[in-house]
């Protein structure tokens, strides 16, 4: 029961820090990416090749991990974010199909299917991690170093030119904000954050393969965020809690396993819907001030 | 060469089946603006409705397949009118309406799974599945048809936007809502036409997959993504762009297998795609989008 309950906070941590980093660009910056599971995976194999090939401990894998899934991100994020967010929702949905394609199939590298067996166990300042408690610790350390980082910037001249490129981009160009640049840049930290999730995944289960990262992936990401509550700090770390607990419930009752993965989808994907009606900020959310939205969009001739 | 002529004909029809479905999504997106990922939905439910019609009850195939494509007609129009005009009434904003959107394509698709299995269901297709020589070219019936089905629906749907009053009125919304409302056009009854339009033009695509290679719950999604990625390569507001982004994304993947292995069709799509947007965000006939929302 508590390795049990060991693993549950593991892995609360882990998605901690993938839905933190991920609303930095929802809830901040009001762009959507469905990318962000393929970062993960990014960051995973980033630091799960360095640790297999040239035996470089956790830490040098975090910074790999960062380096590499930041690098993924920009290479969509400078095309895609020159132009409207509606563009990033393709664009990140391309980068997720890419990335889990190559992990699938540069099998060289990867593995492919197969996947990675055999990463090393953490060593934190001389130590060796592997006891669930320890795992425990690590993963609750890692988050918090993200909320942290995420607090930072959030509260930062940054975060606040984020927050008016959200609410009006267009305002905020007015004011010589540079909106492309920083878009960017955001979508460049985010992934970074991200990135290290992978890292410490791959180095608590030890084995990696294609299938952790796919796109159900990236929506139960944003699914987290969303029911969570993404305009504030805290918001993903609530989902996480919650949502990650609903499967363990599942699994008390009697279901076969074919039947519960769908199960647990069909779950999350009603819950996305009932929140839209009755709380579309998400459990921490406040509510919006309805004279304050955006006007809708208009002008894109058919014929 | 003949592998040549055979990869361009096999691109032809994969592109005529994405140009249907990214011609339906982009109708609606550039007449609503909703991110309408359901739209994946549809074209999955689309096809389990013919399954169920023939395999189910026993109907002729034709009789199945043109049920289903007025249940999925009848599907799109009861998303629009259940939820999304729902959620607009009490205020929703774009990014309300593609998260409901998200959560209801993860609950079809999923629902499906669970009541069918993951594995594809097979329908009998009779003749349709018997080969075609063209020249050097191999195909089969059903390949034949949804090239024919594909230039009959785009003729069809750009005869109605231009002739019809409803047609017309269609296309005031996406020029301009404000507008359309002052000169008494009712925004809502023509989201559920566009809506019932768009899903209906999509629905064959799924079907005719589903005759092809059998119906499968989770298939909708990389279409529905895939026909963005054509809508955004035609022009977002063009409904020829739509088709001709749909018919350049079949060709791609298909010309791509002759230098490149297929396990890497989709990474080529894609590849192209980001490039595509560095050197034309507006598409081939299309105006970018303004604004950055949702």
């Amino acid at each position: 029961m508590t390795a049990y309950l060991a693993h549950y906070l593991v892995m609360v941590g882990i998605y901690s820090v993938l839905a933190l980093s991920l609303n930095l660009l929802v809830g901040y910056v009001g762009i959507f990416s469905l990318a962000h599971a393929a970062i993960y995976g990014v960051g995973a194999y980033a630091s799960a090749l360095v640790a297999l090939h040239l035996g470089l401990g956790f830490w040098g894998g975090l910074v790999v991990a960062a380096v590499a899934g930041a690098c993924a991100a920009a290479l969509v994020a400078i095309p895609s974010l020159r132009v409207a967010g509606d563009y990033y929702i393709v664009a990140s949905f391309g980068l997720q199909v890419v990335l889990l394609t190559v992990f699938m199939n540069w099998t060289d590298v990867t593995n492919g299917h197969a996947g990675l067996p055999g990463i090393p166990r953490p060593r934190v300042l001389g130590w060796v991690v592997d006891t669930p408690f320890e795992y425990v610790a690590l993963a609750l350390a890692l988050a918090a170093l993200t909320y942290a980082i995420c607090h930072r910037l959030t509260h930062s001249a940054f975060g606040r030119v984020l927050q008016a490129i959200r609410d009006d981009e267009i305002a905020a160009a007015a004011m010589g904000k540079n909106v492309v640049l920083n878009k960017i840049v955001i979508a460049t930290i985010s992934s970074a954050l991200g990135a290290l999730a992978g890292s410490l995944y791959a180095h608590y289960i030890t084995y990696i393969n294609p299938s952790s990262f796919a796109l159900h992936e990236s929506i139960f990401i944003m699914s987290l965020v969303i029911l969570g509550g993404s305009d504030r700090l805290a918001g993903p770390i609530v989902g996480a809690f919650i949502l990650l607990a609903v499967p363990e419930a599942l699994k008390f009752l009697a279901i076969p396993d074919t039947v519960a993965a769908p199960m647990r989808q069909v779950l999350y994907g009603a819950l996305l819907i009932i929140f839209m009606f009755v709380r579309p900020e998400g459990i921490l959310g406040r509510a919006r001030p309805k004279a304050l939205e955006p006007p809708p969009v208009t002008s894109h001739a058919i014929g | 060469m003949d592998l040549l002529l055979q990869l361009l004909a096999t691109g032809l029809v994969v592109g005529s089946i994405y140009a249907l479905c990214a011609v339906g999504w982009g109708l609606i997106y550039g007449t609503t603006l909703h991110f309408h990922v359901a739209h994946g939905a549809v074209f999955s439910l689309a096809a389990y409705y013919a399954w169920a019609g023939q395999q189910l009850l026993g109907l002729p195939l034709i009789v199945a397949v043109v049920l289903a494509i007025l249940a999925a007609a009848l599907s799109g129009l009861l998303i629009d009118l259940l939820l999304y005009q729902q959620l607009e009434r009490r205020g929703a904003i774009r990014t309300t309406v593609f998260i409901s959107s998200l959560g209801l394509l993860i609950v079809v698709e999923n629902v499906l799974a669970m009541v069918f299995t993951p594995d594809p269901l097979r329908m009998d297709i009779g003749v349709l599945h018997d080969a075609v020589q063209l020249g050097p070219v191999f195909l089969t019936w059903l390949h034949v048809v949804a090239v024919a089905l594909a230039v009959a629906g785009y003729l069809a749907l750009m005869a109605f936007l231009k002739r019809s009053r409803a047609g017309q009125a269609i296309r005031a919304v996406s020029s301009s809502p404000e507008m359309a409302r002052t000169v008494g056009i009712d925004l809502g009854r023509v989201h559920l036409l566009t809506y019932a339009l768009g899903s209906a033009i999509a629905a064959p695509a799924g079907i005719i997959v589903a005759m092809d290679v059998g119906a499968e719950p989770y298939r909708g999604t990389t279409f529905v993504l895939l026909a963005s990625v054509g809508v955004i390569m035609g022009g977002i507001g063009s409904i020829p762009g739509a088709m001709v982004g749909g018919v350049f994304l079949g060709l791609l993947e298909n010309l791509g297998v002759w230098q490149i292995p297929s396990e890497w069709q989709s990474a080529i799509s894609f590849g192209v795609f980001l490039v595509f947007i560095v050197v034309r965000p507006r598409g081939f006939f299309g105006r970018r989008i303004q604004s950055a929302e949702i």
